[in-house]
């Protein structure tokens, strides 16, 4: 079983990109457009996003999908180097 | 001697409702540069930067950094629009016409379009037309200084009259291509040309 794998995310440009941090390849990308959410998973195996919990502190991003403070989300992602 | 360009509206002087023509709906000025990057900052020595043109030319052609520094430069003055709003008026550049870089190969009469390829892996896709004509460089220096790495350097693409994320940085290579092919933001909703006088920012403006 893969261990889970902490991504390099990139918030500061016009969508948002996660990366693996060994081979720094596109794991994901993700745009929000006026009218649609683009989903590029291209290096991503699965997902395992963790529920928000009563306990759990708030994320500070408005959609709940992705909080890369909060480090709730992990994916497992076929490691390139 | 470096030939001056001026972009469009620039006058050298600041005026408020000069600054105003200038700005394209939706967006603000900036004082600031911000830094937008969908990936680490490559760092590539100067040793092993080359710069390529490939695809329908007749020979491909290919640059190493000093050979790209004797090519004819030019001073360029323009206003940059990012689609995330903010604007920058005036900025001053140094770098290569892509007019003389395609003086130096071939075109095919099929080539339509670009696509800019990147270290690191970036990619943007423009109208042939759009780069040529002086609207478009490949800068290597910022405000009379080698480009910084967060902005793109050693060199980067500038086409001044689009959106900023078709001036792509850590410039590589530009490909000639017969059809259109959409590059790294492209295929994720925005639009495939972005002008921002006619706020072209996401797909189907």
């Amino acid at each position: 079983m893969r261990r889970p794998l902490a991504l390099l995310a990139f918030m500061q440009s016009p969508g948002f990109v996660l990366r693996c941090p060994a081979c720094e390849h596109v794991v994901m990308r993700i745009v929000e457009t006026p009218d649609a959410i683009y989903l590029d998973t291209r290096g991503a195996a699965c997902f395992r996003l963790k529920k928000r919990t009563s306990s759990s502190p708030s994320s500070s991003h408005p959609s709940g999908i992705f909080d890369p403070n909060g480090g709730k989300t992990r994916v497992s992602s076929p490691r390139r180097s | 001697m470096a030939k001056r360009f001026v972009s469009r509206g620039f006058t050298g002087k600041r005026r408020e409702p000069e600054a105003a023509d200038r700005l394209p709906p939706g967006q603000h000025i900036t004082p600031s540069f911000p830094v937008l990057s969908a990936g680490p900052t490559p760092r590539v020595s100067l040793d092993e930067w080359t710069f390529t043109i490939e695809g329908l030319v007749r020979e491909p052609i290919t640059w190493s950094w000093e050979e790209f520094l004797s090519l004819p430069t030019q001073t360029y003055v323009a206003d940059i629009h990012c689609v995330t709003k903010w604007s920058k008026l005036g900025t001053e550049w140094e770098g290569v016409s892509v007019d003389t870089l395609f003086e130096q190969v071939a075109l095919d009469p099929k080539a339509g379009y670009v696509m800019a390829f990147c270290y690191g892996g970036y990619t943007t896709n423009l109208p042939l037309p759009d780069v040529v004509g002086g609207k478009a460089f490949v800068a290597y220096k910022y405000d009379g200084r080698p480009l910084a790495p967060e902005h793109g350097g050693p060199a980067r693409l500038v086409v001044p009259h689009l959106y900023f994320w078709k001036s792509a940085k850590w410039v590589r290579g530009l490909r000639l291509l017969e059809e259109d092919q959409p590059g790294f933001w492209e295929s994720m909703g925005y639009h495939n040309r972005g002008d921002p006088w006619k706020e072209e920012r996401y797909r189907g403006d």
